[in-house]
């Protein structure tokens, strides 16, 4: 147990506790000569008793005003769930609406709809571990992977605001999984991609990712945002001349997808509705045991000591009552 | 006769103490949202760290945000975001400096110039458009702390800048009231800028030839005062423009000029408290109505009354007065 004090300086006053050692709760009387109080052994150990429970109050007014607490633990325990990171289009056409225009009154945009539906996922899932990254052009890393769920929802409000140039996937999913570096093996490990569009990879950048997924085993999901009328993940070429990464990138990233060796899961999602059901979805697949710390916050001991300290005073105060009027 | 009555008044207080639930009071805190410059002047080396070694404008205002988060109170929040060129790109919306300290930690080290997905700074334009942000819900009652070196490339042409008067956020207030802080970062005396590959190798630094010194956007405000000035062929003039845009500086009186404009105050980043000072005014207190727990005010008071039950320089015998009080 890790005690500490939040006011150590309150702890100056601890020497008040002598003063019911050096004087006495009683009034003196006057006695003709001392041999005519016989003091007995019982006599003797009642003073000293009320003596040590003044000293008692004292001692634990000043502690409990000194604050004292344990400090905060950290207990491992096990449980389900998984380390998930959010890897976040932060495109500008992530601020239309699945319709592809720009939201009116009572419409939603796609970041604005995935931003509520992921922060209600993350508020679901209590002991999971989440990250959060984002990409355009460039991929930025925005929180580590963390329990602080405030921070988290905090990270996923950055979805309301504008978005900024272009759609680089393959960055923002490096980005992804090297939050994945330095963690311990545990529970299912996850990225979930979500954009509203796709870009061809070049050979690097392909043979990194297949590399990395390898090694950090992490499963992948891409909620694949689709605009109306846009060309989506199953959409079949017209021609064979169609069929390049140029023409259809999402049909070519899907399908790069699906010859990596972990789990891969693509939901093209083009109404509110569905994002939500495919959310759902992840929240049933991705339940391994985790193994994950649990913070216990640091606990004020004031209000015990202040009990103590009541029960001495009200001791004294019943050995008051009795004294001799007189 | 009056130790008893401070003996029940103790008791009393002691058991206050104990079930006082914590009272609302008003207490001060902040809530910020840092905006970061993480355009290429901002890797000059221009400032230095404790073992005197040279250190970019870049890290020295990470140093500096996170040793600010460290001083504000707990209770107060603290948002991240980077800009580049001219738009800006929060990571997230502000969040607790003590209890999610770890995640604001772990992402300001993060910031990096590679981060920037356009290589422009247009620093007049970015901070009307994070203006505009902050009249939206997610940063509502922020303030916003900008750091940035001033230096703008290309040198942008003054016909051109926003005007901030459009600004809803600044509209309806009154003079004294202020939006947040500009913390000018960067020395007086110009400095090399340096220059990297496509892998972030530095490669030396910008040379003369490598920028462009003058503004050639658009139309110039005044063509007379332009030598050379052919209205067709030459509407900038003629000759060669030459300059010292290669080299950087903190603009300081451009930077005090858009202070004015966005009703900001203007910061020179020197020395880590000196922010922390400029941040913690009095303009940019936010009240809250926090829990606040004042249960050690009754003990205090029921220690006190220990303590004259226990004065130890009492009258030995009790005084003629007494007695007959008696």
């Amino acid at each position: 147990m890790n005690l500490a004090f939040s006011h150590p300086w309150l702890l100056l006053l601890l020497p008040l506790c002598l003063l019911p050692l050096a004087a006495s709760l009683f009034e003196r009387n006057a006695a003709a000569c001392g041999n005519l109080i016989a003091l007995n052994t019982a006599t003797r150990w009642l003073n000293r008793l009320i003596r040590i429970f003044a000293v008692l109050a004292i001692a634990s007014l000043v502690t409990g005003m000194a604050g004292l607490h344990i400090l905060e633990q950290t207990v491992t325990r096990t449980g389900q769930g998984a380390h998930i990171v959010f890897v976040l289009d932060r495109s500008a056409s992530m601020n239309e609406t699945f319709g592809g225009k720009t939201p009116g009154e009572n419409e939603q945009s796609k970041a604005e709809a995935a931003r509520r539906l992921l922060s209600e996922f993350v508020s679901n899932r209590p002991h999971d571990l989440f990250g959060v990254a984002g990409f355009s052009t460039q991929p930025f890393y925005i929180s580590p992977l963390t329990e602080h769920k405030t921070a988290i929802q905090a990270a996923i409000n950055s979805m309301e605001t504008p978005g900024l140039a272009f759609t680089n996937v393959a960055k923002g999913l490096g980005m992804g999984l090297s939050y994945f570096k330095d963690q311990p093996h545990t529970g299912s490990r996850v990225i979930v991609l979500v954009s509203d569009g796709a870009a061809s990879l070049d050979h690097r950048a392909q043979k990194t990712l297949r590399e990395w997924f390898e090694r950090y085993r992490v499963s992948l999901y891409w909620f694949f945002l689709r605009t109306e009328n846009g060309l989506g993940i199953y959409s079949e070429p017209e021609s064979s001349q169609d069929d390049n990464p140029r023409v259809m990138p999402e049909r070519h990233l899907h399908q790069f997808f699906n010859t990596l060796s972990v789990p891969y899961h693509a939901y093209e999602v083009d109404t509110v509705e569905s994002l939500q059901a495919s959310i759902a979805e992840l929240d049933e697949l991705e339940s391994l045991p985790l193994i994950y710390e649990e913070k216990i916050p640091r606990q004020s001991l004031s209000p015990w000591l202040y009990s103590l300290a009541f029960f001495s005073i009200l001791l004294l105060l019943a050995v008051k009552l009795l004294e001799k009027k007189s | 006769m009056a130790r008893l009555v401070s003996l029940i008044a103790a008791a009393v207080l002691a058991l206050i103490a104990i079930v006082m639930p914590p009272l609302p009071f008003p207490a001060k805190t902040y809530d910020f949202v840092y905006m970061l410059d993480i355009t290429r002047s901002m890797n000059v080396q221009d400032y230095s760290d404790a073992d005197g070694g040279a250190i970019s404008r870049l890290e020295r205002s990470k140093a500096a945000m996170l040793a600010a988060a460290r001083s504000l109170p707990c209770g107060s929040r603290v948002g991240l975001g980077v800009f580049t060129e001219r738009s800006p790109a929060l990571l997230y919306s502000p969040i607790d400096v003590c209890k999610d300290y770890p995640v604001l930690e772990a992402s300001i080290n993060e910031l990096d110039w590679r981060m920037a997905w356009v290589a422009d700074s247009n620093i007049s334009q970015a901070l009307y458009n994070i203006l505009e942000i902050m009249a939206g819900k997610v940063l509502n009652d922020t303030k916003l702390v900008f750091f940035t070196d001033g230096h703008e490339a290309p040198p942008v042409n003054p016909r051109y800048a926003p005007d901030y008067s459009y600004l809803e956020i600044l509209k309806d207030k009154q003079d004294s009231w202020r939006n947040g802080l500009i913390v000018g970062v960067g020395q007086h005396n110009k400095s090399k800028i340096p220059k990297f590959n496509e892998d972030g190798v530095q490669i030396g630094y910008y040379k003369a030839e490598d920028v462009p010194h003058a503004s050639r956007f658009g139309l110039p405000a005044d063509p007379s005062k332009i030598e050379g000035y052919v209205p067709r062929n030459g509407p900038w003039g003629t000759s060669k423009a030459v300059g010292t845009e290669h080299l950087s500086n903190v603009r300081e009186e451009y930077l005090k000029k858009l202070g004015e404009l966005a009703k900001m105050n203007y910061h020179h980043l020197q020395d880590n408290a000196g922010l922390a000072r400029a941040m913690k005014q009095d303009i940019f207190v936010e009240r809250q109505i926090q829990p606040t727990q004042l249960n050690f005010i009754a003990a205090a008071l029921a220690l006190l009354l220990l303590a004259y039950c226990y004065y130890p320089f009492r009258a030995k015998w009790p005084s003629a007065k007494s007695e007959a009080d008696a």
